[in-house]
């Protein structure tokens, strides 16, 4: 598909937007035609984007009322002056958070501007010949949100990506000072300067031929950043801090690169330390960031918890979840679904469960849950109410091992094979009993449940020491995961991948496993898959240290 | 893509309004800003709603053409939102926002010419059941959004991460395309649509808390 996203619902804002290729657009209006969610959501986006048209058009009244309050050019250097007093474009009002925003750049202009020059001046020395490194960041403000490390870029200046009005970059270094670089042979200044101009891939071409040291290696990060090529970006600054435990531009966009990948939390650490390096500026910018990620990582947090709650209490008395729940934590849902009906003492509290299968099969591709439920609701629960029973106490940790055996046997002659997908692994009966899994997955008809068997086989398989076989029943199912869209499967599926490139020492098809694994758990909303990726992330980078 | 597909309704007959008498001609006295807030008690005839449309009618042609992707279909759907919101004006309620009204009935034909367009391709269907299906009765327009005001959504956004205040902003206030906003930042483009849905899903949770839980 695009670039815009793997989940086909979430298409609907590229499409609201006139984003899409006109080939995907169709493809869209078709899928659109089917899919109440996606339509419910384009009606909220159209509103939404009616109220902002409002919104803007009441704003660009009171902007033009009074004249521009503050004019940010005033505590410009002179080389500024020039350009920055060209007229605004008209379209660029600003609202009223933008003003503020601005206005707080100047108020603490003085202040900065003071420890700005100060970092200039005695900036970490380049080795430029005895020669200090030369003073290319010359705006108020940063463009840049990632941290560069050559000395005539390194110091503090407020982030301000609003700045540039007109598209370009505050930091034009002019064409005289790249000359002068060049006749210098500074290639870390050159590389930085092109950076400043948004010219990246000769600021890329810049870098490659300088070594490998962390100021160089944090801005190459940074160049990968800004193409959005996150992996690599990480690799680069697990490097740097390997060599610079305390490499503070490193640490800075390392946190850039974790919250880009969704890791919240992660990010919010990276950015302390940084704060905790006591720097003028970017410690305090950096507190800024860590209270604000955390915040939002915790917020995160929470709600996965409270639908684990609410999922849990489904499980065990059978309280539907509701729909917005579902859609909160679609895999967690999924999961929890399957086993509360595996507990269900009864046909009625299987059929409390419709609505939760209903919302389910509206977000998974091909709708199986409420067929299964129907189906099951239409068993012996004389029979199959017991066996339900004792499912819940193998659940709850209660069963006895040695009823294990017994337990197993009885689902297998009362033909409940969906109990039986459901206790096997729980009792510890994978790999051995791995044809009896296979075949109910087979037989149940649940893609969830056969792509749930090629896992298994997988691990049965790297048990055994066979990885080849394990890589490739992995690799030869994972693109139809994909198709199918089973995100919790596929991200299980790239993860064991990632362990066994790891046990390999392919460290980057590990890497790039894990992440796709990481996209996949968070695309399924799913905190507990998203911290073992994150682990298969750390350990394909923790084995590449030396060994003690 | 065949454009004919896309309008069955070229079936019917009796339009209110003809394609060339466009609202743009009834309305070419002097128009009135027509505010619906400050005006106590318009009266809501179709003179009345001439000159309504004719403030909105801009922003529905740009919206028909970010969905329809193409200026026939889209002009055709502007044209059919227009004359049902005529032939239902009395469900208007003065006092609520026009637009954000005549956008939900642009969203429903809209809606309904994607099913019907899918169901012919899938299987022949009547023109007496394509024509039922697109002159389906109007549902009410979503009370939630036409009420909220521009005051509260600016609230909201500053209740919002900033990032995803950021590119909402650029997007929606400022009508910048992705790729804009991702040169202007420096992230990738994909991060840009990732934070509008963020963005989006956030402000609907500030500003109808009551509804996301409950709704269908």
């Amino acid at each position: 598909m695009s670039d815009m996203g793997d989940d086909i619902h979430e298409l609907v804002h590229a499409f609201a937007d006139g984003e899409l290729e006109p080939a995907e657009a169709e493809a869209f209006r078709e899928h659109l035609a089917a899919c109440q969610r996606c339509q419910a959501e384009l009606d909220d986006i159209l509103q939404l984007q009616a109220l902002s048209g409002r919104l803007a058009a009441t704003q660009a009244k009171q902007a033009a009322a009074p004249a521009e309050a503050v004019r940010p050019v005033e505590l410009a250097p002179p080389a500024e002056t020039a350009r920055s007093a060209e007229p605004p474009p008209s379209r660029a009002f600003r609202p009223a958070w933008a003003r503020r925003r601005t206005a707080l750049a100047v108020v603490l202009g003085g202040s900065l501007a003071a420890a700005f020059a100060l970092v200039v001046l005695r900036g970490p020395g380049v080795d430029t010949g005895g020669v200090g490194p030369e003073a290319l960041a010359l705006a108020p403000s940063r463009s840049l949100e990632a941290r560069l490390s050559y000395g005539g870029a390194s110091g503090w200046r407020p982030y301000s990506p609003m700045r540039s009005g007109n598209g370009l970059s505050p930091d034009m270094v002019p064409l005289e000072t790249l000359a002068k670089l060049e006749q210098a042979g500074d290639l870390h200044g050159l590389a930085t300067s092109y950076l400043l101009r948004g010219e990246r891939e000769q600021a890329a071409g810049s870098l490659e031929k300088l070594s490998a040291s962390p100021d160089v290696e944090s801005d190459r990060a940074a160049v990968a950043l800004s193409k959005g090529a996150l992996a690599e970006a990480l690799v680069l600054l697990e490097s740097a801090l390997r060599k610079a435990p305390n490499h503070a531009p490193s640490l800075w966009n390392r946190g850039l690169v974790l919250r880009e990948l969704g890791l919240e939390l992660l990010a919010a650490e990276s950015f302390g330390k940084v704060a905790a390096l006591n720097e003028p500026g970017w410690s305090e910018e950096a507190r800024e960031r860590q209270a604000t990620l955390e915040r939002q990582g915790l917020e995160l947090q929470r709600r996965w918890e409270a639908v684990a709650d609410a999922a849990k209490a489904m499980v065990e008395q059978g309280t539907p979840l509701s729909e917005s729940q579902v859609r909160e934590a679609p895999s967690l849902a999924r999961r929890s679904l399957y086993q509360a009906v595996w507990s269900a003492p009864s046909a009625e509290r299987v059929r409390a469960l419709l609505p939760v299968a209903r919302a389910l099969d509206a977000h998974y591709a091909p709708p199986v849950l409420e067929p299964y439920l129907v189906r099951t609701a239409r068993r012996d629960f004389s029979q199959r109410g017991p066996l339900a029973a004792t499912f819940a106490q193998v659940l709850a940790g209660s069963l006895d091992t040695s009823a294990a055996e017994g337990f197993i046997r009885q689902l297998q002659a009362a033909g409940e094979k969906d109990i039986l997908l459901g206790a096997l692994p729980l009792l510890q009966q994978l790999p051995a009993r791995l044809n009896a899994y296979e075949t109910a997955a087979r037989e149940v008809g649940d893609p969830w449940f056969v792509m749930s068997a090629v896992v298994q086989r997988a691990r049965a398989q790297r048990a055994a020491g066979e990885p080849d076989p394990a890589e490739s029943t992995l690799q030869a199912a994972l693109p139809l995961c994909e198709q199918l869209g089973l995100d919790y499967r596929c991200a299980e599926m790239a993860q064991a991948l990632a362990e066994l490139y790891t046990a390999e020492r392919k460290l980057p098809a590990a890497r790039e496993y894990a992440l796709r694994g990481l996209k996949w758990a968070q695309q399924a909303s799913d905190a507990e898959l998203e911290g073992r990726l994150l682990q298969s992330l750390v350990g394909a980078r923790a084995s590449e240290e030396p060994s003690p | 893509m065949d454009a004919a597909a896309l309008h069955p309704h070229g079936l019917r007959t009796g339009r209110f309004f003809s394609p060339c008498l466009t609202v743009r001609e009834r309305a070419d006295q002097p128009a009135p800003s027509v505010e619906s807030r400050s005006l106590p008690a318009p009266t809501l005839d179709s003179r009345w709603f001439a000159v309504f449309v004719r403030e909105h009618e801009p922003a529905l042609h740009a919206t028909a053409l970010r969905l329809c992707g193409n200026a026939t279909d889209a002009r055709d759907l502007v044209q059919d939102t227009l004359e049902r919101g005529l032939r239902s004006l009395e469900r208007f309620k003065p006092g609520t926002d026009g637009r954000a009204w005549l956008l939900t009935i642009l969203h429903h034909i809209f809606i309904d010419r994607c099913r019907s367009r899918t169901r012919e391709r899938r299987a022949d269907v009547s023109a007496e059941e394509v024509e039922e299906r697109v002159a389906a009765p109007e549902a009410d327009a979503q009370p939630a959004w036409a009420a909220i005001s521009p005051e509260q959504l600016r609230e909201a956004l500053e209740k919002i991460p900033e990032e995803f205040r950021l590119v909402y902003q650029l997007h929606a206030l400022e009508g910048r395309s992705y790729i804009e906003i991702a040169e202007r930042l420096g992230i990738p483009k994909a991060t840009v649509g990732t934070r509008l849905i963020r963005a989006r899903r956030r402000l609907k949770e500030l500003l109808m808390p009551t509804v996301t839980g409950a709704e269908a």
